[in-house]
């Protein structure tokens, strides 16, 4: 695969070390087209919530309501995030922070949404279905990402 | 790990964080002070998703006020139950459906929320006068007043609620640990308190009856896990609980083993991608059929029971899979053919039970055994029910009732062991306690809840009805095929959504089986589809309830026969309402070839419906006027020449029967705005007949003839009608709900 140049936006391979502005413009970009996305999804709930589809408003979906909100949140917030992590990397050390850190932040960004989307799908119950199995690794992401720029955002 | 408090657990984790914090205060090295932390978190979470669930005893979902918590019952014995909000975790659509039924409000935590009426004001009734109050956190009480508008005599607090769905009853927590009714109720549709004793069908009493308690009847089928605890000297009553009101776990069993096993999410998801059933819970719908009935049998229906020193004490026995018979007896009067209705007795510890009354010349009366294999025997030479009969009957037969078991009935016993009866009122009860067998009910009234062929006609006790109806006997019928209790249609009968009006499929259950039937429609039952699904002639509206009629849960054949020698009406005639009962007979033998009965002069000519209205008990009275007051029969049976015939029942010796005669009435061209109150005693309305047969004068009857007693405009057979009246049939009716 050809090493990504910093035109594209792509940070740098692992060897590489990424510039500041190029991890900027990367987490802006992701933030924004989640922002967008999920500015659609939430327009789609509302949608479903308007026509009444019984698959989302009988009272068995109780599950499924909150699964998908989690999700539309989850993912909001995390296009947030990616907006304030990229406006925040010429602060960090290295400038423009780990690589891996933005690595864990953009596969938490899809994996803890789709994890509470995909859960609920198809729901057993109170219980998500077998996608919510996304969510847990999404956020242990979130985890080590917030934390890798906890760290590298010391003085 | 052994169940503890959850605050323990909750104790246990602030600990640990305490702990945490301090040694961040203290600045320990950060290596520790993260993995501390980690570790403080880790075991916080672990302790919490251990915590033990929800102690059974949840009462309600509304918060008790203040007033009223100490004074609700006792935690129950059964240390099974889990209670309705452990369930909601993981079944929130039936959660959220048991939510909007009227089995979770059968009996709730007394409050301003809860009650369904502002609780102020004064009632008063024969004499009883009682002021309402509504304290400031909600709690309601209620003043004992000398004269109305008196100072308070003292004031009792109203613990417990019962009802929803028709009416509110107001349950008040007494020193001694009984729950007493207070003698009026909230009726929901006329938005308006009634005397309790107006509210059901039975004899209209100048003086205040004496009051029901909650905790020897109401309680096993109001609650989940009730036992009533009233001491052996009956004087109180330490009664306990489980879930107030009909709960999860009165349908699918004891759950606490059910989610304890299911509380690991890997043990629910191997059940979910699994085929195994969920362990340690009840699924009614994989039910075999009798132990499915059996399951909304336990509380629809009248028993005899044999177990109530021991229901005293613990919680109800039955559980959900379990046949009635270990814990509770149906009561199922059989017909007989030629002397009215015998009640029949389920053996007694596998003996045959036989009940004589015995003359004063010392011979017994003749007694039959009916049904032997199901039933044991007979309470013999009466003609139940009514107590008139029993009365006349003890009229001839005073003093004693000997019961022997083991013998053929009639047969002298060599130990015979006998009672005084000193009226109606203590004879069932001194058969029952000779026979060993107790209940909640007088058995007096109990009887009375049938017709003379058997079948039942109170709501409430649909178990009886179906154990009369060969579908559910010989075939598959269960509750379930019409009703559901989770994805049901409306609240109000909880019927399958494809039954639901308007455009409900109501012949879907019957499909099932009589598909040849269904398939012919008008052709089967001569009627034009749209005018007659399979119930409205195989389940009529003979059964009462809650001041109005509902169908009858014994499916049949409309029967001229059972008419003329039991009395039931039968669904031709309350629809036909102008139509004599030859007139019926005459139909089904011409249609399906029944055998037409032999009829009294005056059923070739008069109207069934007009007799019954007239003549009848007042249960065939109840149930007729409020057959006028349906529109399917006043469509075929015209609708402006009843009036004078409805006029009579407005008087009449029963509330109900009052009640639903005027709702009849104001169905009548002319007196949509007639005033009438049903409550007062009779004989007070002076002059309303006149103006009722005034303003019928005014109207063209669209039936005229000896059929409906009707001989042109305003030209009412009056004579007619008051001979009619003065052969009303006048035993004492109890139909006791």
């Amino acid at each position: 695969m050809a090493a990504p140049s910093q035109a594209s936006g792509e940070p740098a391979s692992p060897t590489q070390t990424p510039t500041p502005t190029a991890t900027l413009r990367l987490h802006l970009r992701w933030g924004l087209w989640t922002l967008a996305l999920f500015a659609v999804g939430g327009l789609a709930l509302e949608a479903l919530h308007a026509l009444k589809l019984p698959a989302l408003v009988d009272p068995g979906a109780e599950t499924r309501r909150l699964l998908w909100r989690l999700g539309h949140a989850h993912g909001a917030l995390l296009g947030l995030l990616n907006l304030g992590y990229g406006l925040a990397t010429p602060h960090l050390r290295p400038p423009g922070g780990p690589a891996w850190v933005s690595r864990c932040l953009r596969a938490a960004t899809v994996l803890l949404p789709a994890g509470f989307v995909l859960g609920g799908v198809s729901i057993y119950g109170g219980d998500p279905g077998p996608g919510v199995v996304l969510a847990p690794l999404g956020g242990l992401l979130l985890v080590a990402a917030l934390i890798g720029a906890a760290r590298s955002a010391r003085g | 790990m052994s169940a503890a408090p959850p605050t323990l657990w909750v104790a246990l984790g602030a600990a640990l964080c305490v702990l945490w914090a301090g040694w961040v205060l203290a600045g320990g090295r950060r290596v520790f002070r993260v993995l501390a932390g980690l570790a403080a978190a880790a075991v916080a979470a672990f302790l919490l998703t251990r915590a033990a669930p929800a102690p059974v005893w949840s009462g309600s979902a509304e918060p008790a006020p203040a007033g009223v918590v100490g004074l609700l019952p006792g935690p129950s014995p059964r240390a099974g139950l889990a209670g309705p909000e452990a369930c909601a975790a993981c079944h929130p659509g039936p959660y959220a459906t048991w939510s909007g039924s009227h089995h979770r409000t059968m009996t709730q935590v007394a409050s301003a929320r809860t009650a369904q009426v502002e609780f102020v004001g004064e009632l008063s009734d024969r004499g009883v006068h009682r002021r309402l109050e509504t304290t400031a956190d909600g709690t309601l009480r209620v003043h004992t007043l000398d004269v109305p508008g008196g100072p308070s005599q003292g004031a009792q607090t109203v613990a417990l609620i019962t009802g929803s769905h028709h009416l509110q009853n107001f349950w008040l927590a007494q020193p001694d640990g009984w729950y007493v009714q207070l003698p009026f109720a909230w009726h929901l549709g006329l938005r308006r308190w009634l005397p309790v004793q107006d509210t059901f069908v039975q004899p209209e009493q100048a003086e205040p009856q004496p009051p029901p308690v909650w905790n020897d009847g109401c309680v096993y089928c109001h609650t989940v896990g009730g036992a009533g605890g009233i001491a052996e000297d009956g004087q109180t009553a330490r009664t306990a609980v489980g879930t107030l009101g009909v709960t999860c776990e009165a349908c699918h069993g004891d759950a606490a083993e059910h989610a304890a096993a299911l509380a690991n999410p890997l043990d629910r998801y191997r059940l979910h991608l699994g085929d195994a059933p969920a362990p340690d819970i009840t699924r009614p719908q994989a039910l075999e059929l009798a132990a499915s009935r059996a399951l909304c049998g336990q509380c629809h229906g009248v028993f005899l029971r044999d177990d109530q020193p021991r229901l005293n004490r613990e919680a109800e026995a039955f559980r959900p899979g379990d046949a009635l018979a270990p814990t509770r007896h149906l009561f199922l009067p059989a017909p007989d053919p030629t002397d009215g209705t015998r009640l029949l007795i389920p053996p007694r510890d596998g003996v045959p039970v036989a009940v004589d009354l015995q003359r004063p010349d010392g011979t017994l009366v003749p007694t039959t055994i009916l049904g032997v294999g199901e039933a044991g025997l007979v309470i013999a030479g009466t003609h139940a029910p009514g107590p008139a009969q029993l009365l006349s009957a003890l009229g001839r037969i005073p003093g004693e009732v000997v019961a022997h078991t083991g013998g053929p009935p009639g047969a002298p016993s060599a130990s015979p062991f006998a009672v005084p009866v000193d009226g109606p009122d203590s004879l069932l009860p001194a058969l029952v306690t000779l026979l060993g067998y107790t209940t909640q009910q007088p058995y007096l009234y109990d009887l009375q809840v049938f017709w003379a062929d058997g079948t039942a006609r109170s709501a409430g006790r649909e178990a009886n009805a179906l154990a009369r109806t060969a579908c559910a006997v010989n075939g598959p019928l269960t509750c379930l095929h019409c009703h559901a209790m989770h994805a049901y249609a409306a609240p109000a009968d909880q019927l399958r959504p494809e039954l639901a009006a308007p455009d409900g499929d109501l012949d879907a259950p019957c499909r099932r089986c009589h598909a040849a039937e269904t398939q012919a429609g008008a052709a089967h039952s001569h009627h034009p589809t749209a005018a007659a699904a399979c119930v409205d002639c195989h389940q009529p509206f003979t059964t009462f309830g809650l001041l109005g009629a509902i169908r009858s849960h014994r499916i049949d054949a409309p029967s001229a026969a059972q008419s003329a020698v039991h009395g039931r009406p039968n669904a031709c005639n309350l629809c036909h309402l102008d139509q004599p009962l030859a007139f019926t007979a005459r139909w089904l033998q011409t249609w399906y070839g029944q055998a037409p009965p032999m009829l009294a002069a005056e059923d070739l000519e008069v109207s069934a419906a007009v007799r019954w209205l007239l003549s009848g008990d007042a249960a065939q009275r109840a149930v007729t006027a409020a057959a006028f007051a349906r529109p399917a029969a006043r469509a075929i049976s015209g609708r402006s020449w009843a009036a004078p015939l409805l006029a009579p029942l407005l008087d009449d010796d029963y509330a109900a029967v009052r009640k639903v005669a005027a709702e009849a009435l104001r169905t009548q061209p002319g007196f949509a705005d007639f005033a009438h109150d049903f409550i007062g005693l009779p004989g007070t309305r002076p002059g309303m007949v006149a103006e009722i047969l005034r303003r019928w004068a005014a109207t063209l009857p669209d039936r005229t003839g000896p059929a409906v007693l009707v001989r042109g405009a305003g030209d009412a057979d009056l004579p007619a009608i008051e001979a009619l009246r003065q052969r009303r049939d006048r035993r004492p009716v109890h139909v006791s709900e």
